[in-house]
């Protein structure tokens, strides 16, 4: 099934992308979809980078531990972002 | 209703009044108040050390009451930094203290003929001898003013500042700077070691404020912006931005650091003793480091920060979490900009780097602590090559020639740590500061955070375009509304992790709570309290001779290219041709984003309020001190 992955902040920096359009398999999770961008994006490695990260699906915003649980679906729009800015 | 005190130190008279209620209204309070004050009584015609400038410390509304993060002050005055409009604020628990000795605002002017404290408790005001302070650190000389009156909260200089250093900072709370635009130099010109607040007025605020309070805190407490700076402090950002390019290293020759694991969040934590908050925060994002051992070996300090842990990591080439520290707390000891000091110090090595500086006693070799140390404590003691760099780094690169296109400035002050040419607003905010190169003053961030909700709510005439942080186009929008709510965060005295960092709150927001507090403000008429300040301030600076001229970037931000590696470890190893890089050749096109903005402010081509536009904002006083060609065109 096609996906659609926005990026923002940090995240969107770290990729060099603000979005991408991939193919998973039907049943696939956020978390496939998050470890498929670090398999690919290797600069997305590191436990920092996914601590400080949130993902958001239809205007809801997913914790971490629900990464596994969530399930994609066909078209289904996935955003990640960082909620980091000045210093 | 809140009281100004005239302090002046040349005469020794003190006068206190009321604060008028029409002018809390059009400015609020700190920053607003004190840029009216400003405005009204130092002209162009008064150079910074005159005793005709004054020095104002200026608290908001809300500092001091419990709203959260309700813990700012600012020091306001003509800046030897920018030869114009200067303030700086900084947060701990001195502010509050002087709301709650009564007072919106304590205006020194007047040079005092040898040094002096004042000792403020509530009416009463006292200039004391000062002398036996003069000379010492600011945390010994906060200790013994704190151990002479009990209970009392201290602001003081150092060194830098008896030195007028244009980097030299305020320093209270052991640690806390109103750092950026010189404020110390001022303070060090008046002769005034410290000012030394103790109130004993309790704070009463009405039950309808109470209310807000307690909607809002939660709001801004369990944010997740808010809860990642409560479990990291602003180092985390070193992580994040040493993969993203926006962790200025070589003086901005890159935007990534090689030996990015040796100065990061983790190490920082490594050497953190505990975390601390300022008064009223439940964010609590301060940390106190110390290096108990070694040749760096360093007492208990606040921060560093992120800006500091840049300054005088990264961007100096430093790779040593220990002299990190070390060098942070000399910069609180000697009450030094460590912004500043850290882009001076860049500069410098640039400058040996190109065959242009040298030194008989420090090798000014890229990360040398010899070098970091050993010039901070030079430039706020004027010695050696610290004299003329202590001038900051636009005055030095005009005796250095071929310097001038790395010296790091906008309107002589040193560019915070942000890269311009990866965040495209910050790089226009750093261009349009009026307090010159700033990240504060506008922090245009809602795209950085990814913020939708906010962007589709206050910007909805912004494109998709403006949440792609290295595209400029909406830029200029964005960064006319985030430097409004700052000027806002800044005349109410709140921190802006709590309000500008998440935009957990909105201006409404505030507008409820002022409105509690009894100032009859449609949350319209509120918003635009924050144009009129910043209005009220670019009209300092038109009065001064600026311009468009003076809203600009160093060279290397406009054309030289930066590359973004994939893979930060390769550079200086692998050429920018052969590495894999996340963004290649990014610039800054300032030109575009300028027009956009002076556009969306009803200013000039030039950067120049319109009449029209002084006259909305209710500022038609000022309309007589354009320039007679801006009268004329737009008569």
């Amino acid at each position: 099934m096609k996906i659609k992955v926005k990026f923002y902040g940090f995240v969107q920096l770290i990729m060099g992308k603000v979005e991408l359009e991939l193919e998973f398999p039907a049943s696939s999770s956020l978390e496939d979809v998050w470890n498929y961008l670090m398999q690919t994006y290797p600069q997305l490695k590191g436990q920092d980078i996914k601590k400080m990260t949130l993902a958001r699906i239809q205007d809801k915003s997913l914790e971490h531990d629900e990464w596994a649980k969530v399930s994609i679906t066909q078209n289904e729009s996935i955003e990640f972002y960082s909620l980091l800015a000045g210093g | 209703m809140g009281k100004i005190a005239w302090i002046n130190l040349s005469t020794g008279q003190i006068e206190i009044s009321t604060t008028p209620e029409e002018d809390l209204q059009k400015y609020l309070g700190s920053r607003g108040l004190a840029a009216k004050v400003l405005y009204d009584h130092v002209g162009p015609e008064v150079k910074p050390f005159d005793p005709e400038n004054l020095l104002i410390f200026s608290t908001g509304l809300l500092t001091g009451t419990p709203w959260p993060s309700s813990a700012r002050y600012t020091v306001t005055a003509k800046s030897p930094a920018t030869g114009a409009y200067g303030y700086a604020n900084s947060s701990g628990f001195f502010g509050p203290e002087v709301k709650k000795a009564g007072y919106d605002l304590l205006v020194f002017e007047g040079q005092a003929e040898k040094p002096v404290y004042v000792y403020i408790e509530d009416e009463q005001i006292k200039i004391c001898d000062g002398l036996f302070l003069w000379g010492k650190e600011t945390d010994e000389a906060e200790k013994e003013l704190r151990d002479l009156y009990p209970g009392s909260r201290v602001a003081t200089i150092g060194p830098a500042g008896e030195n007028l250093v244009p980097i030299a900072a305020v320093i209270n709370d052991y640690g806390r700077a109103a750092a950026r635009t010189g404020m110390g130099a001022v303070m060090g010109s008046k002769k005034l070691k410290a000012v030394v607040v103790k109130g004993t007025k309790r704070s009463s605020v009405p039950r309808e404020f109470m209310e807000v309070v307690r909607r809002v805190t939660p709001i801004i407490k369990n944010h997740p912006g808010s809860v990642n700076y409560t479990k990291w402090g602003t180092p985390i950002l070193l992580n994040f931005k040493n993969k993203s390019g926006d962790n200025p290293s070589k003086n901005h020759k890159w935007g990534q650091f090689p030996m990015g694991d040796k100065i990061n969040a983790e190490t920082i934590a490594e050497y953190t003793v505990k975390t601390t908050g300022c008064y009223a925060c439940s964010i609590r994002c301060s940390r106190i480091t110390a290096v108990p051992d070694g040749p760096y070996k360093t007492p208990e300090t606040e921060g560093p920060e992120y800006e500091t842990s840049n300054a005088l990591g990264p961007n100096v080439w430093n790779d040593n979490i220990e002299v990190l520290i070390h060098a942070n707390k000399i910069c609180n000891s000697l009450g030094l900009d460590t912004i500043s000091a850290g882009v001076i110090i860049a500069f410098a090595m640039e400058a040996h780097e190109k065959g242009l500086l040298s030194d008989p006693v420090y090798n000014l070799e890229w990360g040398d602590p010899d070098t970091i140390i050993g010039l901070l404590k030079d430039m706020a003691h004027r010695r050696g090559l610290g004299e003329l760099l202590a001038e900051g780094v636009q005055k030095a690169s005009k005796k250095i020639p071929g310097s001038e296109s790395f010296a790091m400035q906008v309107k002589g002050v040193e560019i915070p740590r942000q890269e311009g040419r990866v965040l495209k607003a910050l790089g226009l905010a750093h261009a349009t500061s009026n307090r010159g190169a700033d990240h504060l003053y506008a922090l245009p961030t809602i795209d950085l955070t990814g913020n939708i909700e906010v962007a589709k709510k206050v910007l909805p005439e912004c494109g998709p375009e403006l949440m792609d942080v290295t595209n400029e186009k909406y830029k200029a929008n964005m960064t006319r509304y985030t430097e409004t709510c700052n000027a806002l965060a800044d005349a109410l005295g709140i921190c802006k992790f709590a309000f500008t960092e998440t935009y957990a709150i909105l201006p409404p927001d505030l507008a409820e709570g002022v409105r509690a507090l009894g100032l009859n403000l449609s949350d319209e008429e509120l918003f635009q309290v924050g144009q009129r300040i910043v209005n009220l301030e670019r009209m300092y600076n038109v009065r001064s001779g600026m311009s468009r001229k003076d809203d600009t970037l160093p060279d290397r931000m406009l054309k030289e290219p930066l590359d973004v590696y994939v893979n930060p470890e390769e550079i200086e190893k692998i050429d920018p041709d052969k590495a894999e890089l996340v963004h290649k050749g990014l610039i800054v096109h300032l030109d575009t984003m300028l027009d956009d903005y002076y556009k969306l402010g009803g200013w000039t081509k030039e950067g120049i309020p319109t009449p029209a536009r002084l006259k909305e904002l209710g500022l038609e006083e000022l309309i007589k001190d354009l320039p007679s060609d801006v009268l004329e065109t737009c008569s």
